[in-house]
């Protein structure tokens, strides 16, 4: 079992009680089994949609990790005059990924192997963030390129647990794909133990302080978990480091009339002389500045260490709410779907396992 | 910087820290003055500031005059990503841009109650940052 995914199941939920939290592999679960057709809709930060056909996943897409239309257009390997074009005439119908093919535009094989790639990127975003819930739509027509995967959920699965795994390994240096804003380092290159490949040439010339793993991944147009990786290994190397909250806003204030409030400053370590210590030229900060790591709680995502699944049959049947379920229950609670305080992967409570 | 200002930079960056996807943030006047931005080098906070009023303008027109009721947002979609303006109050407007992941539904969700605390801000009496 590895220590990333060492959840355990989410505590079970009164049916009269507030939002159910279901982790992604409970969600999946059920649609696969009983070979349903709809999208799973996972809320929280960053969430996504899952796309079924009779079981098998068409799709993953996600806030947090560039869809396959976004690594074919910025990436070039689609021009934008091109995908206008391919939508045009292949919109209407649904066609637009057979339009690519026709137009001699993408092999087949090679939009498939893109379209798969941002599905597995899809579903590893969703699990590295907060799961807040899942809902089932039946029945609903999903994919813009309409590309033919049939993913197995519990391949999908157990890749999603592969990098996560490999990504908060022990030895290596934790990260949130989407919460920590990297900078280069003073002498960047010099750092460097790997070659200066292309990917990480282009890695150092977008990080700015700014700029988060999954920012980086959308701007190369390549895939957050290549970019995401790299920028693991650049840290772990000294080539990259945690760009430091110049100001934390700390959490929201109070409600409009009441007195405003900072949040406690989380300033980060800093040497003799007062300037953050991974502008000092010594051992960078994230090495020291274990606030700013990851904060993975067990329970969020349902992942199991057992993977491969058992089978269906032995597992214990949650029951997803619709659409309208959740409507009734939200209306009912209107604190119930209220987003917590920490929309990140470091969030309170919601992660899928400690580093 | 007085008060008002840290906490109007406050609750953008909080925005932005909250909703994945977004690149750049500015607060400007209905007139398109900028009053604060948390921008990248890639876009000019005034430049921002300016075309976001002249669109929220046109827009806020277009509802009139086609009886299409008071403006929530505009939101414009690019291949690369979003320019999405809000209207804080009738004074003044939030731009936010942002690249091609972004959850536009829960950016609109999140906004909303910054959207009251930046209005809130502009309008409240100012407060001189204390020294020392």
């Amino acid at each position: 079992m590895s220590a990333a995914l060492s959840a355990a199941p989410p505590p079970p939920q009164p049916d009269n009680g507030p939002v159910v939290t279901l982790g992604f592999a409970e969600a999946l679960a059920p649609a696969a089994g009983e070979r349903l057709t709809g999208l799973l809709r996972v809320t929280g930060s960053p969430g996504g949609v899952v796309a079924f056909t009779r079981g098998v996943v068409t799709a993953v897409t996600s806030p947090g990790a560039p869809d396959a239309v976004a690594l074919l257009l910025r990436s070039g390997r689609i021009t934008e005059a091109d995908w206008a074009d391919a939508v045009k005439a292949g919109a209407a119908d649904a066609r637009i990924g057979a339009e690519l093919v026709a137009r001699t535009l993408l092999g087949a094989t090679e939009l498939r192997a893109i379209c798969q790639m941002a599905a597995l990127d899809g579903a590893f975003a969703i699990a590295a963030g907060r799961i807040d819930d899942c809902v089932l739509e039946r029945d609903t027509a999903a994919s813009w390129l309409s590309v033919p995967l049939d993913i197995e959920p519990e391949w999908l699965l157990a890749e999603t647990e592969r990098r996560l795994a490999a990504l908060f390994a022990p030895r290596r240096t934790p990260i949130s794909p989407f919460r920590d804003r990297l900078v280069p380092t003073p002498g960047a290159a010099e750092r460097s133990k790997g070659p200066v490949t292309e990917l990480r040439r282009e890695i150092l010339r977008h990080l700015n302080g700014r700029r988060s793993c999954r920012d980086v991944a959308f701007l190369l147009g390549r895939g957050l978990y290549a970019v995401t990786v790299e920028i693991s290994l650049m840290l772990r190397e000294g080539v990259v480091a945690i760009h430091p909250a110049d100001d934390d806003p700390g959490p929201p204030p109070a409600p409009l009339g009441g007195p405003a409030r900072h949040g406690p400053s989380r300033d980060r370590p800093r040497d003799a002389s007062g300037d953050p210590a991974w502008e000092a030229g010594g051992a960078p900060g994230w090495e020291q500045d274990a606030d700013r790591l990851p904060r993975r709680a067990p329970g969020a995502s349902g992942f199991r260490g057992d993977l491969p699944l058992r089978p269906l049959s032995h597992r214990p049947r949650l029951r997803l709410r619709t659409l309208a379920e959740k409507d009734a229950r939200t209306a009912g609670d209107p604190g119930a779907g209220a987003p917590a305080d920490d929309a990140t992967p470091g969030g309170s409570g919601q992660e899928t396992g400690e580093p | 910087m007085n008060t008002n200002d840290e906490e109007l930079a406050a609750e953008i960056r909080r925005l932005r820290d909250r909703v994945v996807g977004i690149t750049d943030i500015a607060v400007a006047t209905a007139d398109g003055i900028l009053i604060t931005a948390d921008a990248d080098d890639m876009v000019n906070p005034d430049t921002l500031a300016a075309l976001s009023a002249a669109t929220l303008g046109l827009a806020r027109r277009a509802g009139d005059v086609l009886g299409r009721g008071g403006l929530q947002q505009t939101v414009a979609q690019f291949n690369h990503g979003y320019v999405i303006v809000q209207a804080v109050g009738e004074l003044a407007l939030l731009a936010v841009l942002g690249d091609a992941g972004l959850d536009v539904t829960h950016l609109h969700r999140e906004s909303q109650a910054v959207i009251d605390r930046i209005d809130h801000l502009l309008t409240a009496p100012r407060e001189p940052a204390a020294h020392g």
